[in-house]
Protein backbone atom coordinates (compact mmCIF):
# COMPACT_ATOMS: atom_id res chain seq x y z
CA UNK A 1 0.00 0.00 0.00
CA UNK A 2 2.87 2.35 0.75
CA UNK A 3 4.61 1.51 -2.39
CA UNK A 4 1.47 2.72 -4.31
CA UNK A 5 1.42 5.92 -2.44
CA UNK A 6 4.52 6.79 -2.86
CA UNK A 7 4.62 5.55 -6.56
CA UNK A 8 1.40 7.88 -7.06
CA UNK A 9 3.40 10.77 -5.28
CA UNK A 10 6.47 10.06 -7.85
CA UNK A 11 4.55 9.94 -10.81
CA UNK A 12 2.76 13.13 -10.01
CA UNK A 13 5.99 14.78 -8.73
CA UNK A 14 7.04 14.05 -12.76
CA UNK A 15 4.30 14.48 -14.73
CA UNK A 16 1.24 16.30 -13.60
CA UNK A 17 3.36 18.99 -11.91
CA UNK A 18 5.47 19.73 -13.97
CA UNK A 19 2.63 20.11 -16.28
CA UNK A 20 1.02 22.08 -14.63
CA UNK A 21 3.71 24.56 -13.84
CA UNK A 22 5.04 24.68 -17.39
CA UNK A 23 1.16 25.42 -18.14
CA UNK A 24 1.40 28.10 -15.54
CA UNK A 25 4.09 29.31 -17.19
CA UNK A 26 3.05 29.86 -20.58
CA UNK A 27 -0.43 31.26 -19.41
CA UNK A 28 1.87 34.01 -17.75
CA UNK A 29 3.16 34.84 -21.00
CA UNK A 30 0.03 34.87 -22.38
CA UNK A 31 -1.32 36.78 -20.27
CA UNK A 32 1.68 39.17 -21.04
CA UNK A 33 1.33 39.21 -24.15
CA UNK A 34 -2.08 41.16 -23.63
CA UNK A 35 -0.24 43.56 -20.98
CA UNK A 36 1.76 44.57 -23.54
CA UNK A 37 -1.04 45.38 -26.18
CA UNK A 38 -2.44 47.31 -23.43
CA UNK A 39 0.46 49.18 -22.97
CA UNK A 40 0.41 49.91 -26.68
CA UNK A 41 -3.29 50.81 -26.69
CA UNK A 42 -3.31 53.76 -29.25
CA UNK A 43 -1.03 51.52 -31.81
CA UNK A 44 -3.40 48.73 -31.32
CA UNK A 45 -6.61 50.92 -31.18
CA UNK A 46 -4.80 52.86 -34.83
CA UNK A 47 -4.53 49.07 -36.17
CA UNK A 48 -7.98 47.82 -35.78
CA UNK A 49 -9.07 50.66 -37.47
CA UNK A 50 -6.86 50.25 -40.37
CA UNK A 51 -8.51 46.81 -40.45
CA UNK A 52 -12.12 47.82 -40.40
CA UNK A 53 -11.17 50.66 -42.82
CA UNK A 54 -9.79 48.09 -45.09
CA UNK A 55 -12.79 45.72 -44.55
CA UNK A 56 -15.59 49.24 -45.49
CA UNK A 57 -13.30 49.92 -48.75
CA UNK A 58 -13.89 46.13 -49.78
CA UNK A 59 -17.07 46.00 -48.90
CA UNK A 60 -18.10 49.34 -50.60
CA UNK A 61 -16.30 48.66 -53.29
CA UNK A 62 -17.76 45.30 -54.22
CA UNK A 63 -21.20 47.03 -53.65
CA UNK A 64 -20.37 49.29 -56.39
CA UNK A 65 -19.73 46.77 -58.76
CA UNK A 66 -22.53 44.63 -58.18
CA UNK A 67 -25.15 47.40 -58.30
CA UNK A 68 -26.85 45.79 -61.58
CA UNK A 69 -25.33 42.68 -61.83
CA UNK A 70 -27.02 39.47 -59.78
CA UNK A 71 -23.61 37.44 -60.09
CA UNK A 72 -20.22 37.85 -61.23
CA UNK A 73 -17.26 35.52 -61.58
CA UNK A 74 -19.78 33.11 -59.96
CA UNK A 75 -20.53 35.22 -56.98
CA UNK A 76 -23.97 36.71 -56.09
CA UNK A 77 -23.33 39.53 -53.92
CA UNK A 78 -24.54 38.23 -50.51
CA UNK A 79 -21.57 35.34 -51.14
CA UNK A 80 -19.41 38.31 -52.26
CA UNK A 81 -19.91 40.31 -49.05
CA UNK A 82 -19.74 37.35 -47.04
CA UNK A 83 -16.43 36.94 -47.75
CA UNK A 84 -15.58 40.11 -47.57
CA UNK A 85 -16.73 39.94 -43.97
CA UNK A 86 -14.84 36.83 -43.45
CA UNK A 87 -11.59 38.07 -44.51
CA UNK A 88 -11.23 40.27 -41.64
CA UNK A 89 -12.12 37.59 -39.07
CA UNK A 90 -9.82 34.74 -40.89
CA UNK A 91 -6.92 36.95 -41.60
CA UNK A 92 -6.64 38.50 -37.77
CA UNK A 93 -6.55 35.23 -36.28
CA UNK A 94 -4.29 33.27 -38.73
CA UNK A 95 -2.25 36.51 -39.43
CA UNK A 96 -1.94 37.95 -35.95
CA UNK A 97 1.12 36.91 -34.37
CA UNK A 98 4.45 38.02 -32.93
CA UNK A 99 6.71 36.10 -34.61
CA UNK A 100 7.79 39.41 -36.73
CA UNK A 101 9.74 40.41 -32.94
CA UNK A 102 11.81 37.85 -33.12
CA UNK A 103 13.63 38.48 -36.38
CA UNK A 104 14.94 42.07 -34.25
CA UNK A 105 15.55 40.12 -31.42
CA UNK A 106 17.69 38.03 -33.41
CA UNK A 107 19.32 40.90 -34.82
CA UNK A 108 19.44 42.97 -31.42
CA UNK A 109 21.17 40.06 -29.90
CA UNK A 110 18.23 39.70 -27.41
CA UNK A 111 17.39 36.32 -28.98
CA UNK A 112 20.19 35.31 -25.97
CA UNK A 113 17.69 36.62 -23.06
CA UNK A 114 15.23 34.23 -24.30
CA UNK A 115 17.50 31.16 -25.09
CA UNK A 116 19.14 31.22 -21.24
CA UNK A 117 15.71 30.80 -19.38
CA UNK A 118 14.10 28.26 -18.56
CA UNK A 119 11.43 27.75 -21.51
CA UNK A 120 11.23 25.99 -24.68
CA UNK A 121 11.33 28.62 -27.39
CA UNK A 122 8.72 27.81 -29.86
CA UNK A 123 6.11 26.87 -26.98
CA UNK A 124 7.37 30.46 -26.36
CA UNK A 125 6.47 31.92 -29.51
CA UNK A 126 3.44 29.98 -29.60
CA UNK A 127 2.07 31.06 -26.09
CA UNK A 128 2.59 34.47 -26.99
CA UNK A 129 0.54 34.11 -29.96
CA UNK A 130 -1.97 32.56 -28.92
CA UNK A 131 -2.36 35.50 -26.21
CA UNK A 132 -2.18 37.68 -29.74
CA UNK A 133 -4.58 35.54 -31.84
CA UNK A 134 -7.10 35.53 -28.76
CA UNK A 135 -7.04 39.22 -27.98
CA UNK A 136 -7.38 39.79 -32.20
CA UNK A 137 -10.12 37.16 -32.71
CA UNK A 138 -12.32 38.85 -29.97
CA UNK A 139 -11.64 42.63 -31.79
CA UNK A 140 -12.28 40.97 -35.12
CA UNK A 141 -15.68 39.32 -33.69
CA UNK A 142 -16.59 42.49 -32.15
CA UNK A 143 -16.22 44.62 -35.35
CA UNK A 144 -18.03 41.88 -37.77
CA UNK A 145 -20.61 41.48 -35.26
CA UNK A 146 -20.88 45.38 -35.57
CA UNK A 147 -20.63 45.83 -38.92
CA UNK A 148 -23.41 43.23 -39.14
CA UNK A 149 -25.95 45.19 -37.94
CA UNK A 150 -24.91 48.61 -38.92
CA UNK A 151 -25.01 47.32 -42.92
CA UNK A 152 -27.28 43.82 -42.51
CA UNK A 153 -26.18 42.34 -45.56
CA UNK A 154 -27.73 39.42 -47.12
CA UNK A 155 -25.42 36.77 -45.18
CA UNK A 156 -24.71 33.40 -46.01
CA UNK A 157 -24.74 31.42 -42.68
CA UNK A 158 -23.49 27.70 -43.42
CA UNK A 159 -26.04 25.25 -41.37
CA UNK A 160 -23.95 21.84 -42.80
CA UNK A 161 -22.07 20.78 -39.64
CA UNK A 162 -19.82 18.68 -41.68
CA UNK A 163 -19.04 21.70 -43.79
CA UNK A 164 -18.26 24.16 -40.15
CA UNK A 165 -16.21 21.25 -38.76
CA UNK A 166 -14.06 21.24 -41.98
CA UNK A 167 -13.59 25.16 -41.93
CA UNK A 168 -12.76 25.16 -37.95
CA UNK A 169 -10.08 22.17 -39.11
CA UNK A 170 -8.36 24.54 -42.51
CA UNK A 171 -8.41 27.51 -40.47
CA UNK A 172 -6.45 25.53 -38.01
CA UNK A 173 -4.40 24.28 -40.41
CA UNK A 174 -3.84 28.38 -41.68
CA UNK A 175 -2.83 29.33 -38.39
CA UNK A 176 -0.25 26.67 -38.30
CA UNK A 177 0.87 27.31 -41.77
CA UNK A 178 1.09 30.97 -41.16
CA UNK A 179 2.94 30.50 -37.73
CA UNK A 180 6.03 28.70 -38.97
CA UNK A 181 5.88 30.79 -42.50
CA UNK A 182 6.40 33.72 -40.05
CA UNK A 183 8.62 32.14 -37.96
CA UNK A 184 10.92 31.39 -41.37
CA UNK A 185 10.88 35.00 -42.44
CA UNK A 186 12.22 36.30 -38.99
CA UNK A 187 14.84 33.68 -39.02
CA UNK A 188 16.20 35.14 -41.78
CA UNK A 189 17.39 37.16 -39.54
CA UNK A 190 20.23 35.29 -38.69
CA UNK A 191 21.67 35.39 -41.78
CA UNK A 192 21.17 38.69 -43.36
CA UNK A 193 20.16 42.12 -41.92
CA UNK A 194 17.23 42.84 -44.27
CA UNK A 195 14.66 41.10 -43.16
CA UNK A 196 11.89 43.71 -43.48
CA UNK A 197 11.83 43.43 -47.24
CA UNK A 198 11.47 39.59 -47.73
CA UNK A 199 8.39 40.49 -44.97
CA UNK A 200 7.07 43.11 -47.11
CA UNK A 201 6.89 41.24 -50.27
CA UNK A 202 5.34 38.57 -48.53
CA UNK A 203 2.47 40.65 -47.59
CA UNK A 204 2.15 42.00 -51.14
CA UNK A 205 1.88 38.33 -51.76
CA UNK A 206 -0.72 37.40 -49.70
CA UNK A 207 -2.69 40.40 -50.28
CA UNK A 208 -2.85 39.56 -53.95
CA UNK A 209 -2.48 35.35 -54.17
CA UNK A 210 -3.98 34.92 -50.37
CA UNK A 211 -7.62 36.13 -51.32
CA UNK A 212 -7.70 39.17 -49.29
CA UNK A 213 -8.41 41.57 -51.82
CA UNK A 214 -10.85 39.07 -53.74
CA UNK A 215 -11.29 35.79 -53.84
CA UNK A 216 -9.00 33.64 -55.87
CA UNK A 217 -11.37 31.76 -58.14
CA UNK A 218 -11.89 34.97 -59.77
CA UNK A 219 -8.56 34.54 -61.14
CA UNK A 220 -7.98 34.16 -65.03
CA UNK A 221 -7.39 29.85 -65.11
CA UNK A 222 -3.67 30.52 -65.02
CA UNK A 223 -3.27 33.21 -62.49
CA UNK A 224 -5.51 30.69 -60.20
CA UNK A 225 -3.31 27.92 -60.63
CA UNK A 226 -0.56 29.53 -60.01
CA UNK A 227 -2.19 30.84 -56.97
CA UNK A 228 -3.10 26.86 -55.85
CA UNK A 229 0.02 25.81 -56.01
CA UNK A 230 1.77 28.68 -53.34
CA UNK A 231 0.95 28.78 -49.77
CA UNK A 232 -0.34 32.20 -49.60
CA UNK A 233 -4.12 31.17 -50.93
CA UNK A 234 -4.02 28.37 -48.20
CA UNK A 235 -4.24 30.62 -45.43
CA UNK A 236 -7.02 32.79 -45.67
CA UNK A 237 -8.94 32.10 -49.17
CA UNK A 238 -9.37 28.16 -48.57
CA UNK A 239 -10.82 28.33 -44.98
CA UNK A 240 -13.31 30.80 -46.30
CA UNK A 241 -14.36 28.63 -49.33
CA UNK A 242 -14.75 25.42 -47.42
CA UNK A 243 -16.93 27.71 -45.05
CA UNK A 244 -19.10 28.77 -48.06
CA UNK A 245 -19.78 25.06 -48.84
CA UNK A 246 -18.13 25.99 -52.45
CA UNK A 247 -15.60 23.82 -53.33
CA UNK A 248 -16.52 19.99 -54.78
CA UNK A 249 -15.24 16.73 -52.68
CA UNK A 250 -12.41 16.48 -54.48
CA UNK A 251 -11.34 20.11 -54.36
CA UNK A 252 -11.96 19.95 -50.67
CA UNK A 253 -9.39 17.02 -50.19
CA UNK A 254 -6.91 18.22 -52.61
CA UNK A 255 -6.72 21.76 -50.91
CA UNK A 256 -6.76 19.93 -47.25
CA UNK A 257 -4.32 18.06 -48.51
CA UNK A 258 -1.59 20.56 -50.31
CA UNK A 259 -2.42 22.35 -46.96
CA UNK A 260 -1.47 19.43 -44.81
CA UNK A 261 1.93 19.47 -47.05
CA UNK A 262 2.33 23.07 -46.52
CA UNK A 263 2.02 22.92 -42.88
CA UNK A 264 4.71 19.79 -42.38
CA UNK A 265 7.12 21.14 -45.00
CA UNK A 266 6.91 24.74 -43.63
CA UNK A 267 7.80 22.73 -40.14
CA UNK A 268 10.85 21.07 -41.18
CA UNK A 269 12.04 23.85 -42.61
CA UNK A 270 11.38 25.81 -39.32
CA UNK A 271 13.49 22.97 -37.36
CA UNK A 272 16.63 22.74 -39.96
CA UNK A 273 16.56 26.70 -40.44
CA UNK A 274 16.10 27.09 -36.51
CA UNK A 275 18.95 24.76 -35.83
CA UNK A 276 21.35 26.18 -38.45
CA UNK A 277 20.51 29.71 -37.38
CA UNK A 278 21.58 28.97 -33.71
CA UNK A 279 24.70 27.42 -35.12
CA UNK A 280 25.44 30.86 -36.77
CA UNK A 281 23.96 32.70 -33.83
CA UNK A 282 26.77 31.72 -31.10
CA UNK A 283 28.87 31.65 -33.89
CA UNK A 284 28.93 35.37 -33.87
CA UNK A 285 29.31 35.06 -30.06
CA UNK A 286 25.82 36.69 -28.82
CA UNK B 1 29.27 50.07 -47.68
CA UNK B 2 27.31 52.70 -46.93
CA UNK B 3 26.71 53.07 -50.54
CA UNK B 4 25.84 49.84 -51.11
CA UNK B 5 22.89 50.14 -48.29
CA UNK B 6 21.77 53.46 -50.24
CA UNK B 7 21.38 51.54 -53.51
CA UNK B 8 19.93 48.37 -51.70
CA UNK B 9 17.48 50.91 -49.99
CA UNK B 10 16.62 52.86 -53.51
CA UNK B 11 16.43 49.44 -55.23
CA UNK B 12 14.02 47.68 -52.32
CA UNK B 13 11.58 51.50 -52.30
CA UNK B 14 11.29 51.34 -56.18
CA UNK B 15 10.16 47.78 -55.89
CA UNK B 16 7.97 48.37 -53.10
CA UNK B 17 6.07 51.00 -55.47
CA UNK B 18 6.18 49.60 -58.48
CA UNK B 19 4.68 45.94 -56.98
CA UNK B 20 1.93 48.20 -54.83
CA UNK B 21 1.09 50.12 -58.28
CA UNK B 22 1.08 46.97 -60.47
CA UNK B 23 -1.10 45.40 -58.24
CA UNK B 24 -3.41 48.35 -57.70
CA UNK B 25 -3.34 48.75 -61.51
CA UNK B 26 -4.60 44.65 -61.71
CA UNK B 27 -7.31 45.30 -59.35
CA UNK B 28 -8.65 48.41 -60.97
CA UNK B 29 -8.23 45.92 -64.22
CA UNK B 30 -10.31 42.90 -63.01
CA UNK B 31 -12.91 45.37 -61.62
CA UNK B 32 -13.67 47.28 -64.63
CA UNK B 33 -13.48 44.22 -66.70
CA UNK B 34 -17.23 43.79 -65.42
CA UNK B 35 -18.42 47.01 -65.44
CA UNK B 36 -18.47 50.04 -67.52
CA UNK B 37 -18.40 52.57 -64.57
CA UNK B 38 -18.06 52.01 -60.62
CA UNK B 39 -19.70 55.21 -58.92
CA UNK B 40 -19.92 57.23 -62.24
CA UNK B 41 -16.30 56.69 -62.85
CA UNK B 42 -14.88 55.09 -65.68
CA UNK B 43 -12.10 52.95 -66.06
CA UNK B 44 -9.39 55.74 -67.47
CA UNK B 45 -10.78 58.36 -64.63
CA UNK B 46 -10.24 56.23 -61.64
CA UNK B 47 -6.84 54.76 -63.08
CA UNK B 48 -5.64 58.45 -63.26
CA UNK B 49 -7.34 59.32 -59.70
CA UNK B 50 -5.09 56.27 -58.21
CA UNK B 51 -2.20 57.45 -60.27
CA UNK B 52 -3.01 60.63 -58.40
CA UNK B 53 -3.20 58.91 -55.58
CA UNK B 54 0.20 56.94 -55.22
CA UNK B 55 1.63 60.46 -56.82
CA UNK B 56 0.39 62.22 -53.63
CA UNK B 57 1.75 59.68 -51.65
CA UNK B 58 5.15 59.56 -52.82
CA UNK B 59 5.31 62.94 -52.81
CA UNK B 60 4.42 62.81 -49.51
CA UNK B 61 7.27 59.83 -48.75
CA UNK B 62 9.79 61.62 -50.42
CA UNK B 63 9.79 64.93 -48.27
CA UNK B 64 7.62 64.74 -45.48
CA UNK B 65 7.07 60.90 -43.78
CA UNK B 66 10.18 60.26 -42.15
CA UNK B 67 10.48 64.13 -40.85
CA UNK B 68 6.66 63.85 -39.48
CA UNK B 69 7.46 60.71 -37.82
CA UNK B 70 10.44 61.61 -36.25
CA UNK B 71 8.95 64.64 -34.40
CA UNK B 72 7.89 62.67 -31.24
CA UNK B 73 11.15 61.05 -31.27
CA UNK B 74 12.60 65.01 -31.17
CA UNK B 75 10.14 65.46 -28.34
CA UNK B 76 11.43 62.78 -26.59
CA UNK B 77 15.04 62.62 -26.72
CA UNK B 78 14.74 66.88 -26.44
CA UNK B 79 16.09 67.05 -29.53
CA UNK B 80 14.18 70.44 -30.36
CA UNK B 81 17.00 72.37 -28.71
CA UNK B 82 19.49 72.21 -31.54
CA UNK B 83 17.17 73.36 -33.94
CA UNK B 84 15.41 76.03 -32.35
CA UNK B 85 18.75 78.31 -32.44
CA UNK B 86 19.03 78.37 -36.10
CA UNK B 87 18.17 81.20 -37.45
CA UNK B 88 15.35 79.72 -39.95
CA UNK B 89 11.82 78.37 -39.09
CA UNK B 90 11.59 75.80 -37.07
CA UNK B 91 8.42 74.05 -38.55
CA UNK B 92 10.37 74.42 -41.55
CA UNK B 93 13.47 72.79 -40.77
CA UNK B 94 11.49 70.21 -38.64
CA UNK B 95 9.24 68.93 -41.58
CA UNK B 96 12.49 69.13 -44.46
CA UNK B 97 15.00 67.87 -42.58
CA UNK B 98 15.68 64.85 -44.51
CA UNK B 99 14.17 64.52 -48.05
CA UNK B 100 13.97 60.85 -49.21
CA UNK B 101 14.96 60.45 -52.81
CA UNK B 102 14.19 57.33 -53.04
CA UNK B 103 10.36 57.71 -53.79
CA UNK B 104 10.75 59.97 -56.48
CA UNK B 105 11.28 57.45 -59.30
CA UNK B 106 7.65 56.16 -58.09
CA UNK B 107 6.14 59.18 -58.09
CA UNK B 108 7.70 59.09 -61.94
CA UNK B 109 5.75 55.98 -62.73
CA UNK B 110 2.64 57.78 -60.74
CA UNK B 111 2.81 60.67 -63.20
CA UNK B 112 2.86 58.12 -65.96
CA UNK B 113 0.17 56.39 -65.23
CA UNK B 114 -1.70 60.04 -64.97
CA UNK B 115 -0.68 61.39 -68.50
CA UNK B 116 -1.29 57.74 -69.74
CA UNK B 117 -5.08 57.83 -68.51
CA UNK B 118 -5.18 61.49 -69.20
CA UNK B 119 -4.51 60.74 -73.04
CA UNK B 120 -6.51 57.71 -73.28
CA UNK B 121 -9.63 59.72 -71.97
CA UNK B 122 -8.95 61.47 -75.18
CA UNK B 123 -9.15 65.35 -73.56
CA UNK B 124 -6.89 68.15 -74.75
CA UNK B 125 -4.35 69.91 -72.93
CA UNK B 126 -5.00 72.96 -71.47
CA UNK B 127 -2.58 75.05 -69.74
CA UNK B 128 -5.01 76.49 -67.70
CA UNK B 129 -6.91 72.96 -66.23
CA UNK B 130 -3.28 71.70 -65.92
CA UNK B 131 -2.38 74.79 -63.74
CA UNK B 132 -5.22 74.63 -61.81
CA UNK B 133 -4.84 71.14 -61.42
CA UNK B 134 -1.19 71.20 -60.44
CA UNK B 135 -1.80 73.58 -57.69
CA UNK B 136 -5.08 71.87 -56.55
CA UNK B 137 -2.27 68.54 -56.49
CA UNK B 138 -0.08 70.79 -53.87
CA UNK B 139 -3.15 71.89 -52.30
CA UNK B 140 -3.74 68.53 -51.71
CA UNK B 141 -0.17 67.78 -50.13
CA UNK B 142 -0.68 70.82 -47.98
CA UNK B 143 -3.94 69.53 -46.01
CA UNK B 144 -2.19 65.74 -46.04
CA UNK B 145 0.74 67.03 -44.25
CA UNK B 146 -1.10 69.51 -41.58
CA UNK B 147 -3.04 66.92 -40.92
CA UNK B 148 -0.13 64.53 -40.14
CA UNK B 149 2.18 67.31 -38.85
CA UNK B 150 -1.06 68.11 -36.16
CA UNK B 151 -1.05 64.90 -35.09
CA UNK B 152 2.49 64.54 -34.89
CA UNK B 153 2.45 68.27 -32.59
CA UNK B 154 -0.20 65.91 -30.25
CA UNK B 155 3.64 63.80 -28.99
CA UNK B 156 4.44 66.98 -26.92
CA UNK B 157 1.66 66.10 -24.78
CA UNK B 158 1.37 62.41 -25.40
CA UNK B 159 4.98 61.95 -25.73
CA UNK B 160 5.06 57.68 -26.58
CA UNK B 161 2.77 58.28 -30.07
CA UNK B 162 4.41 56.08 -32.12
CA UNK B 163 2.85 54.72 -34.73
CA UNK B 164 2.52 57.87 -37.20
CA UNK B 165 3.44 55.49 -39.89
CA UNK B 166 -0.19 53.69 -38.93
CA UNK B 167 -2.13 56.94 -38.86
CA UNK B 168 -1.11 57.61 -42.43
CA UNK B 169 -2.29 54.37 -43.83
CA UNK B 170 -5.72 54.17 -41.71
CA UNK B 171 -6.10 57.44 -43.15
CA UNK B 172 -5.51 57.31 -46.62
CA UNK B 173 -6.97 53.74 -46.95
CA UNK B 174 -10.14 54.69 -48.76
CA UNK B 175 -8.04 57.33 -50.48
CA UNK B 176 -7.61 55.69 -53.54
CA UNK B 177 -10.99 55.08 -54.82
CA UNK B 178 -13.47 58.44 -55.95
CA UNK B 179 -15.35 59.29 -52.52
CA UNK B 180 -18.23 58.51 -54.26
CA UNK B 181 -17.76 55.15 -53.90
CA UNK B 182 -18.73 55.47 -50.29
CA UNK B 183 -22.25 55.73 -48.41
CA UNK B 184 -22.46 57.33 -45.46
CA UNK B 185 -20.79 57.57 -42.81
CA UNK B 186 -17.82 57.11 -44.83
CA UNK B 187 -19.18 59.54 -47.00
CA UNK B 188 -19.37 62.30 -44.61
CA UNK B 189 -16.22 61.28 -42.95
CA UNK B 190 -14.32 61.58 -46.08
CA UNK B 191 -15.32 64.59 -47.11
CA UNK B 192 -15.76 66.96 -44.08
CA UNK B 193 -13.71 65.34 -41.25
CA UNK B 194 -10.36 63.63 -42.83
CA UNK B 195 -10.71 65.45 -46.43
CA UNK B 196 -9.61 62.35 -48.64
CA UNK B 197 -11.98 64.18 -50.67
CA UNK B 198 -10.48 67.20 -51.46
CA UNK B 199 -6.84 65.60 -51.12
CA UNK B 200 -7.56 63.30 -53.79
CA UNK B 201 -10.46 62.85 -55.27
CA UNK B 202 -10.85 66.93 -56.18
CA UNK B 203 -8.23 67.07 -58.36
CA UNK B 204 -8.76 63.88 -60.06
CA UNK B 205 -12.21 65.25 -60.88
CA UNK B 206 -11.31 68.52 -62.14
CA UNK B 207 -9.26 67.26 -64.69
CA UNK B 208 -11.60 64.12 -65.98
CA UNK B 209 -15.12 65.33 -64.99
CA UNK B 210 -14.84 69.36 -63.55
CA UNK B 211 -15.21 70.78 -61.01
CA UNK B 212 -17.46 73.28 -59.62
CA UNK B 213 -15.54 76.58 -59.12
CA UNK B 214 -17.24 77.10 -55.93
CA UNK B 215 -15.69 73.11 -55.03
CA UNK B 216 -12.22 75.15 -56.22
CA UNK B 217 -12.09 77.52 -53.89
CA UNK B 218 -13.24 75.82 -50.79
CA UNK B 219 -10.56 73.12 -51.38
CA UNK B 220 -8.44 75.99 -51.64
CA UNK B 221 -9.80 77.91 -48.49
CA UNK B 222 -9.53 74.12 -46.48
CA UNK B 223 -5.72 73.68 -47.82
CA UNK B 224 -5.02 77.58 -46.03
CA UNK B 225 -6.59 77.14 -43.24
CA UNK B 226 -5.68 73.59 -42.48
CA UNK B 227 -1.74 74.53 -43.26
CA UNK B 228 -2.32 77.43 -40.50
CA UNK B 229 -4.17 75.90 -38.01
CA UNK B 230 -0.51 73.26 -38.30
CA UNK B 231 1.37 76.04 -38.12
CA UNK B 232 0.25 77.70 -34.72
CA UNK B 233 -0.71 74.58 -33.16
CA UNK B 234 3.31 73.66 -33.54
CA UNK B 235 4.34 76.54 -32.13
CA UNK B 236 2.00 76.34 -29.30
CA UNK B 237 3.19 73.06 -28.63
CA UNK B 238 6.87 74.19 -29.23
CA UNK B 239 5.63 76.58 -25.96
CA UNK B 240 4.53 73.93 -23.99
CA UNK B 241 8.08 72.22 -25.12
CA UNK B 242 9.97 74.53 -23.53
CA UNK B 243 7.65 75.40 -20.21
CA UNK B 244 8.39 71.85 -19.93
CA UNK B 245 11.78 71.47 -19.99
CA UNK B 246 13.00 74.41 -18.41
Amino acid sequence: MSLLISFSILALNTTIVPAANAVKKYLQIIKGTWAEYMEYRLSFVLWRVRMVMQLLVAYFLWSAIFTDKQQLFGYTQSMMLTYVLFVNVVRTIVGGTRTQDIGTMIQSGALSNYLIRPLNFFRFAISRDIGDKTLNAFCAMGEFFLLFVLFRPEFYLQTNITTIGASIIALFLSVIMFFEFSLLLSFLGFWTNEIWAPRFISFVLMEFLGGVLFPLDILPKALFSLAQALPFGYFIYFPIKVYLGQLSTPDMIGGFSISAFWAVFFWYLVHVTWIRGLRAYTAEGK
Amino acid sequence: MRRLEYRFDFFLNVLRGLSWMFIGILGFTIIFGQANTIAGWSKHEALLLYGLFVFISELWYTFFFLNITNIPKYVQYGQFDNLILLPLSLQFLVSLKEVLPFALPNALFAMFIIVTQYTALGKSMEIGSLLVTALLIVNGLAILYSIMFVIATLSFWFIRLHALWEVYQTITEGARYPVDLFKDPLHFIFIFIIPLAVIFTFPAQFLVKGLSWQLVITSFLVGIISFVIAHKFFYFGIKHYNSASS
